[in-house]
């Protein structure tokens, strides 16, 4: 039976997650243009943004300064803002997130059941990955492979200095998909890249159901066409993409699966496979 | 009890307060004490951790403790087991004192000030804008420090918005503090296990001044600072934006005063916007950039005046 979002009073967010670089801003693109069907897709104004991450709002909501906080301490703070920000929207409310699903000891959910109709989990190979985020951050394929086997793998966090969004743990690539795939608090629907790239309308349907959109074939078919790689790819040249973190690399590079074999050494493959097989055979990932 | 000063009126205060300056004795306006605080559970707002009433503000900090501010004149905490002082001094010296303020009728506005030859010049934005990195640079050019984070605004007998001053010591990161030519040896350390820290300063302006003008501080993508007036359209909501813990004005019953405080000094003040690089940019650039556009600003007002 397809999984479907549970909609109830308060629970109204669909969190987009995925580990970095794992396709989820072409997912948010699609909804994008399969919800606004009239306005060419704009890459600044994409569904999903990460509004409940901005530490600004945080800081207002808890009357803290979550500059002074670890990122463990903020959690249950977290919790609650998720929680009064979703009990007065109506359902799906779409945030995309690269967490890794956390709790504290005392099971406060950072993504609480009570604020969450639903998760589309993106998921991705890591053996293509590893070249995707290394062009994004500017860093050595080892260097990333290092992170993506890194359990205490952090985002937006530093120790001398914070940034305008909260941090994030994002953990190692099995790790964070794992907990998402893993946890109970609420229903899951798997997405794989390869699938969106194998059939991109079949697997966009299958987040609409999920949740619970009903489009016409017709809207949902020109979403796809809008948003090939090629039409997003000229987006950002003509618009920029005001997420991604250096405005001198290309966000959209490649748009192709399995390249990752044909990029990594055999050593660094056999690393990827090393860290990650048991989540890699859960996923249909050769191992 | 020692006394300290703080925004202009003298606190007693239990807990050592280490960046505040000590005051003479005497009666202290407000006083800090540990004491029974209730708790929050089944608050009337949902999913927060605080409530705000008319000269009440009650709080739970997850593993810091409960405090209450009451009547513009007292604080009360009440530890958890292993917090430290400096978790609980960060509260009261943060959403306390925003709190006490609002009860005392000063404005707490989020931002950090200096004082010119012609008055305070506040930068307001949120966190991770460069607050404290561009207080840096205008005290390297040489003018004392009226406030790190939080300004305190009220109004004069004519209606001129008056900054208030905080505390002698800025909180920097180790990253900004080394960049500015400081080590950290020796400074007391905002969170114990955080690297940001207390600097006491030397250049620091004690008293009240008028407020020159307003800058409106934010990190962009823009590969080059831009300094420009704020559309007149645009200033109330910019000030109202920036009212440090603005969240609490309804439950205090403030929000008419809130507001009209915003317009009182958008009518006074000029407000600016400076659009800086999101990349590091050299704190004295910053400043030099702010105290220009602001020059050039008054130039043009008296040239067509």
């Amino acid at each position: 039976m397809t999984p479907q979002a549970e909609y109830e009073p308060g629970r109204s967010i669909v969190w987009l997650a995925s580990y970095p670089k794992s396709g989820s801003t072409w997912l948010r693109a699609l909804l994008t243009a399969c919800l606004c069907p009239e306005e060419p897709v704009d890459l600044n104004q994409l569904v999903g943004t990460a509004v409940v991450f901005e530490r600004a709002q945080l800081d207002e909501h808890a009357a803290i300064d979550s500059a002074h906080h670890s990122l463990d301490e903020l959690l249950a703070y977290q919790s609650d803002y998720h929680r009064a920000f979703a009990h007065d929207q109506q359902g799906p409310v779409f945030i995309k997130t690269h967490s890794a699903f956390r709790s504290t000891p005392d099971g406060i959910d950072l993504f609480p059941r009570s604020a969450s109709a639903g998760a589309i989990v993106v998921v991705r190979n890591p053996l293509d990955i590893v070249g995707s985020y290394a062009h994004h951050e500017g860093k050595s394929a080892d260097a990333i492979i290092a992170r993506m086997a890194d359990s205490e793998a952090r985002q937006d966090a530093w120790d001398d200095r914070i940034s305008k969004a909260l941090p994030q743990r994002i953990a190692d690539w099995s790790g964070n998909i794992a907990s998402w795939l893993d946890q109970s608090a609420m229903p899951v629907c798997l997405v794989r890249y390869e699938d969106m790239l194998a059939d991109t309308k079949a697997a966009l349907i299958r987040v609409l159901e999920f949740s619970g959109i009903d489009l016409g074939d017709d809207t949902v078919q020109r979403a796809v066409e809008a948003c090939s790689f090629a039409r997003l790819s000229a987006a950002e040249a003509q618009g920029g993409f005001a997420e991604k973190p250096s405005q001198t690399r290309s966000f959209f590079r490649a748009g192709a699966g399995g390249q990752g074999i044909r990029e990594l050494t055999a050593l660094q493959a056999s690393r990827i496979h090393a860290d990650h097989c048991a989540v890699m055979e859960r996923l249909g990932y050769a191992a | 009890m020692p006394n300290y000063r703080v925004y202009g009126f003298i606190v007693a205060s239990d807990l050592p307060l280490p960046v505040l300056p000590r005051a003479e004795a005497g009666e202290p306006d407000v006083t800090i004490a540990a004491g029974p605080v209730p708790g929050t559970e089944g608050l009337r707002t949902q999913f927060r951790n605080w409530e705000a009433e008319p000269d009440r503000f009650i709080a739970t900090f997850h593993e810091t403790g409960r405090f209450l501010v009451s009547g513009g004149n007292r604080i009360t905490y009440h530890r958890f087991d292993h917090a430290d002082d400096s978790q609980v001094v960060s509260i009261l010296l943060g959403t306390c004192m925003a709190a006490l303020l609002m009860q005392r009728r000063i404005l707490p506005l989020h931002s950090c000030s200096v004082r010119t030859d012609q008055g305070a010049v506040l930068v307001m934005g949120v966190s991770g804008a460069g607050k404290s990195t561009t207080l840096g640079g205008l005290m390297a050019l040489g003018l004392p420090m009226m406030a790190d984070d939080v300004t305190g605004i009220v109004f004069g007998e004519s209606g001129q918005p008056m900054a208030i001053p905080a505390f002698p010591a800025t909180r920097l990161w180790q990253d900004s503090l080394e960049k500015l030519g400081h080590g950290t040896a020796g400074l007391p350390r905002v969170r114990t296990d955080l690297a940001k820290f207390y600097r006491a300063v030397d250049g620091f302006h004690p008293e009240a001044e008028p407020i020159r003008a307003i800058v409106y501080l934010k990190a962009t993508n823009a590969s080059e600072p831009r300094f420009h007036p704020i559309e007149l359209a645009q200033r109330t909501e910019c000030v109202s934006r920036f009212v440090h813990r603005k969240n609490f004005l309804d439950g205090m019953h403030l929000r008419r005063w809130g507001f009209d405080s915003a317009v009182a000094i958008v009518r006074k003040v000029p407000l600016f916007e400076l659009a800086r690089p999101s990349g590091w940019v050299e704190p004295v650039d910053l400043a030099k950039t702010i105290l220009a556009g602001i020059a050039a600003s008054e130039d043009m007002v008296r040239a067509t005046a």
